[in-house]
């Protein structure tokens, strides 16, 4: 069982991130997006901004406490994995098939044309990804819309979906590919292929007999880094305050005081992303909302990593074995081939 | 090794400008003019009537303007402000710490390296490989939103008098410190990563058999055998790892209101009420700065890795 040690701690994170992913919402105590502008408890009141949060691990009902305006952090943080793991995977599977099919070909075609795919992978290693996609969010978005609390800006965007997965495919497909297109330049290296070239198969018949059938196994652990790349860039932007969703204005306004002091843009729907945002605008009234938020972010990110390095020390062949599901499970040694081993010798 | 390099040279030549264009019509393209618009007010009989002169010369008449301009050594100005005199305090600032960042990786990554190589078992210790790859999972402003909670919680607590290590400013060294860590803990960790699953590798080889069992000691097979040829690999991927330190620092500056080019770049993409807001001038010195810093890093680490490679020499004798 402990053979491949990434492998299984990586997988059981993944699984556990897409149970909370799956049941998370069903599972949900109280309503994400509902504020308790006014929550008495053990003779203190709790609520929105001009009120202190309620801190977590005080409230048998609301044991991850409020966030900063009052919404049960334990609802919205099962809510919040389903998006995110969403926008990543798809993302991580557009990225990833952009990189096949590139390095492919390009592996395919040869040496001349693998220098072109390494010069655009110098290129897009002189632009840093995060502002590349930043540039693409604002581009898409308009102009930022920006709230001030303090000297700090807000910024927030109404990003879709679609620019999301335009801004970090543009440059994130090259890593995939020229990983793939090495691993195609070896095996087409190899002798065997002189023997199937020897023998009148034609290109599709290579790629479908020896190339495909070698690059399946490599998909798992691609698909893995991408997602790791993919999340650690969403968390990356969200904490520079741009994700997925719409955003509502919170006002402390109320029919006693109808001109509001606090005036706050807050996003409705959680999303991972979006609760890392705005660190220093919650910090001194709730600094457990980008803790908790932040250490789901983190397990998801080990969860991707260590199944990435797993699959990764399965395909290595100076390693014994092969990953197969069955490494998962105990398996017995046989006695008699050590034997028959120590007989001949 | 001079074809690779003069490859890599030839794309900094052409691609620094390249950035400098795109940063100047990306801001163009957005704002929709060049230079702000100028406010002109003209006495009438009954007071003043202001109205805005709008620029609306073509972009690139403009951007043939601005680099005629810099070619004489004239960064342009915003508003009163010359660009020259406003800029380079942010990049000094950002030099510091860039140095004092890449300084730490290295000395971190490659630290950690030789740390995880365990001489009880002849092999690289898996419980710091494990580490080395937790580590490379987190990202870097975590640890920076952890460090920052957990001072301003000692000082709420009462442990300290005062907050041990500033967490937000620029003006004295000490404020250096955790932006500094925040960029080089995650770099470090890849290149301590990449560097162990070397050393690993490197260890099942043959020849470390033939040299433990001549009864050479096992400093000795490392120091004279794994390290020298691990070495030009892992100074290969110190390119990736400081190129990662230079990609987050619009983030950790950001966090930090370390006042450098990488909270300049952000305050320009997304501060309304700063001066700079997608002014042209300013977006494509910066793209066009970090697009170099990132291509020289690359540039030094491979000039490095192929400098310590006795195999990279020879080599290029034959390839030219």
């Amino acid at each position: 069982m402990f053979k491949n040690l990434p492998l299984t701690f990586g997988l059981s994170i993944v699984g556990l991130m897409l149970l909370i992913a799956i049941f998370g919402p069903s599972l949900a105590p109280h309503d994400p997006v509902e504020e308790h502008r006014a929550f008495r408890y053990e003779g203190q009141l709790y609520g929105g901004p001009p009120m202190a949060a309620l801190p977590p691990f005080s409230h048998p009902e609301y044991p991850l406490g409020f966030d900063d305006i009052s919404r049960d952090l334990l609802s919205r943080l099962l809510w919040a994995v389903r998006p995110t793991l969403v926008l990543c995977t798809i993302i991580a599977a557009v990225r990833l098939l952009l990189g096949l099919v590139v390095g492919g070909v390009v592996g395919f075609l040869g040496p001349r044309v693998a220098s072109w795919l390494d010069t655009i992978t110098t290129i897009t290693s002189s632009l840093p990804i995060l502002i590349v996609a930043l540039g693409y969010l604002i581009w898409t978005g308009g102009s930022a819309v920006i709230v001030y609390q303090g000297v700090r800006p807000i910024t927030a965007n109404n990003a879709g979906l679609t620019a999301f997965i335009v801004a970090l495919c543009m440059t994130g497909w090259v890593n995939s590919a020229s990983v793939v297109q090495g691993y195609v330049q070896k095996i087409l290296h190899a002798p065997y292929l002189e023997s199937a070239q020897a023998i009148g198969l034609n290109r599709w018949q290579i790629t479908r007999r020896y190339i495909l059938p070698q690059v399946w196994p490599l998909l798992p652990m691609l698909l893995a880094s991408e997602l790791t790349a993919v999340t650690l860039i969403v968390a990356e932007l969200g904490y520079l305050g741009y994700y997925i969703g719409g955003s509502y204005i919170y006002t402390d306004k109320t029919t006693d005081s109808p001109l509001p002091d606090i005036v706050k843009q807050k996003a409705g729907q959680p999303e991972l992303g979006q609760m890392l945002s705005d660190f220093f605008g919650q910090y001194s009234r709730a600094p457990w909302v980008s803790i908790f938020a932040g250490l789901l972010m983190v397990l998801l990110l080990v969860g991707f990593t260590l199944t990435s390095e797993g699959l990764r020390r399965s395909l290595d062949i100076t390693r014994p074995r092969r990953w197969s599901w069955r490494n998962l499970l105990p398996r017995k040694t046989s006695k008699t081939s050590k034997s028959k081993l120590n007989q001949a010798a | 090794m001079s074809r690779l390099l003069l490859r890599k040279l030839a794309l900094l030549i052409v691609l620094v400008p390249a950035l400098h264009f795109l940063g100047a019509w990306y801001a163009y393209r957005q704002q929709g003019f060049f230079y702000p618009p100028k406010e002109v007010s003209t006495q009438t009989g009954n007071g003043f009537d202001v109205s805005y002169e709008i620029d609306d010369r073509p972009f690139i008449t403009h951007y043939r303007g601005v680099i005629s301009a810099m070619i004489d050594g004239d960064l342009g100005r915003i508003e009163r402000t010359k660009v020259a005199e406003y800029i380079d305090d942010f990049i000094v600032r950002s030099a510091q710490l860039l140095g004092v960042a890449f300084l730490a990786t290295i000395v971190l990554g490659l630290g950690m390296c030789l740390l995880s190589i365990s001489p009880r078992t002849g092999r690289v210790s898996p419980t710091m490989v494990t580490i080395f790859t937790l580590g490379n999972g987190i990202p870097g402003f975590f640890l920076g939103t952890l460090l920052v909670l957990g001072l301003l919680y000692v000082k709420r607590v009462g442990w300290t008098n005062q907050v041990l290590l500033p967490v937000q400013g620029y003006s004295t060294s000490k404020h250096l410190i955790l932006p500094a860590l925040t960029l080089a803990l995650r770099p470090a960790f890849y290149i301590a990563s990449i560097g162990a699953s070397l050393l690993e590798h490197e260890f099942q080889q043959d020849y470390v058999r033939v040299a433990k069992s001549k009864g050479l000691r096992w400093r000795t097979i490392v120091r004279r055998h794994a390290i020298p040829n691990v070495a030009p690999a892992v100074f290969a991927s110190l390119g990736r790892g400081l190129q990662m330190v230079v990609g987050s620092l619009i983030l950790v500056e950001a966090l930090f209101d370390w006042r450098g080019t990488g909270w300049m770049l952000f305050n320009t993409l997304t501060n309304s009420r700063s001066i700079t807001f997608f002014n042209p001038l300013i977006l494509a010195l910066l793209l066009a700065m970090t697009g170099a810093i990132l291509i020289l890093v690359d540039l030094l680490a491979s000039m490095l890795s192929l400098w310590i490679n006795p195999l990279g020499r020879q080599a290029s004798v034959g390839r030219g």
